[in-house]
């Protein structure tokens, strides 16, 4: 038995439930899954937070009243609020054009789950990628790591984009098994109509990489001439002690 | 709005927005998106402030209004890219062990009543036991019983069509 959802996020507001401290200390799924949201919840406390919480001077609540999709709510709140979503907003994941989209799974210890942004990984947890090409024909997945490393996971060790399997989505074949180097890792899917030259998003991940672990943790948006679509996932890997 | 409701709400803002925030994310599989669930969440909170519960049940409380909002968001916005992508994973005849594979059980329960899918994520995704999910829900733990088991057959049609 693993430990809910609810008791984790309970821990994390300072509720104790009688062993799960004991439980945390000695599962790695469940370790994962707390460390995974505590990243989540100390990036909203950094970030989203301080504009988004009321204003006391403010006559109402309309800080709340800003989803994206709210079109209606969001003219009429635009004008007394900071705009967080065009304006502080991260660059959007996918961020050229198209609904060319990816997702990344992680398999531990015979457990798969799905890798969000964030998420905590261990050395020897097993990547894999499921794509939708939406009609791009090329792919490159690329990652910058915490000691700077590029690598160039599709194809594997690649000089560029592989042709995409056929299909609306596609399983990627092979699997990453994760290294020891520790800190962030943030890994690119570039979608094209014709292949890119490794090399050219190489030197730009590298360019990141030479920011230090916070740049990576950044989204960024990869120039790319004749890029399709691209969007990036980050995750952490522990230091070993 | 009087100054004590707004106090109370930043309060809670402040309190459960970042676990809030946590969750919805882990549901809707985006950041951006996640922070609109949040808002949206806490607008809810906003409409029924004077029902908010006190310490622990809050969460519980908040808990259920920010994992229905996502769930119909998931359900009407087909916020799901790859809902229908093959696990890497093969996967087991075996219902139980299905049960377990919570990105399998992800995707039935986006394809649930209303009804039962709340507390089947809750369940099955979420890893609450059956009080905990009575406690998030505001039911008796008798219904959560009936719900888990008729989102075990929905499941069980689910995985026979998937391999007919």
């Amino acid at each position: 038995m693993h430990l809910s959802a609810l008791t984790l996020d309970a821990m994390a507001l300072g509720s104790e439930t009688p062993g799960a401290r004991e439980h945390l200390a000695g599962c790695a799924r469940c370790r994962g899954d707390f460390e995974s949201a505590a990243a989540l919840r100390e990036h909203f406390s950094a970030q989203i937070l301080p504009r988004t919480q009321p204003r006391k001077a403010r006559p109402s609540w309309l800080v709340f009243a800003m989803p994206a999709f709210a079109v209606a709510v969001a003219v009429a709140v635009v004008a007394l609020r900071p705009r967080p979503h065009v304006v502080a907003a991260p660059p959007p994941e996918l961020a050229i054009k198209g609904d060319a989209t990816w997702q990344v799974f992680a398999n531990r210890n015979g457990q798969t789950f799905t890798v969000h942004d964030g998420a905590r990984l261990e050395p020897g947890d097993r990547i894999r990628f499921a794509v939708i090409p939406d009609g791009a024909h090329y792919l490159l997945v690329a990652s910058i790591d915490g000691a700077g490393t590029v690598s160039i996971y599709y194809p594997f060790g690649g000089s560029e984009s592989a042709a995409l399997p056929a299909g609306d989505r596609s399983l990627l074949p092979g699997s990453i098994v994760l290294d020891a180097a520790p800190g962030p890792e943030r890994m690119f899917a570039i979608f094209s109509d014709e292949p890119v030259v490794a090399d050219q998003v190489a030197d730009q991940l590298r360019a990141i990489g030479a920011g230090g672990a916070d740049a990576i943790r950044e989204p960024h948006a990869l120039t790319i001439a004749n890029a399709r679509a691209q969007t990036s996932t980050v995750f952490e890997k522990p230091v070993q002690r | 709005m009087v100054a004590g409701a707004d106090d109370r709400l930043t309060s809670l803002y402040r309190m459960y927005g970042p676990v809030i925030y946590a969750r919805c994310v882990r549901l809707l599989g985006d950041r951006a998106t996640a922070e609109d669930a949040t808002q949206e969440t806490f607008i809810r909170v906003q409409r029924h402030l004077a029902k908010a519960p006190d310490a622990e049940e809050a969460l519980a409380w908040i808990y259920r209004i920010a994992t229905n909002y996502c769930l119909n968001e998931i359900r009407d916005r087909k916020l799901r890219p790859l809902a229908d992508a093959e696990p890497p994973e093969p996967m087991t005849d075996h219902l139980d062990a299905l049960l377990a594979d919570r990105d399998l059980v992800a995707r039935i329960v986006r394809r649930s009543p209303e009804q039962t899918r709340t507390a089947a994520w809750l369940h099955f995704v979420d890893g609450l036991d059956q009080s905990e999910v009575a406690r998030v829900l505001g039911v008796s733990r008798r219904t959560v019983v009936n719900r888990l088991a008729e989102f075990g057959e929905n499941a069980r049609k689910f995985v026979h069509r998937s391999a007919s």
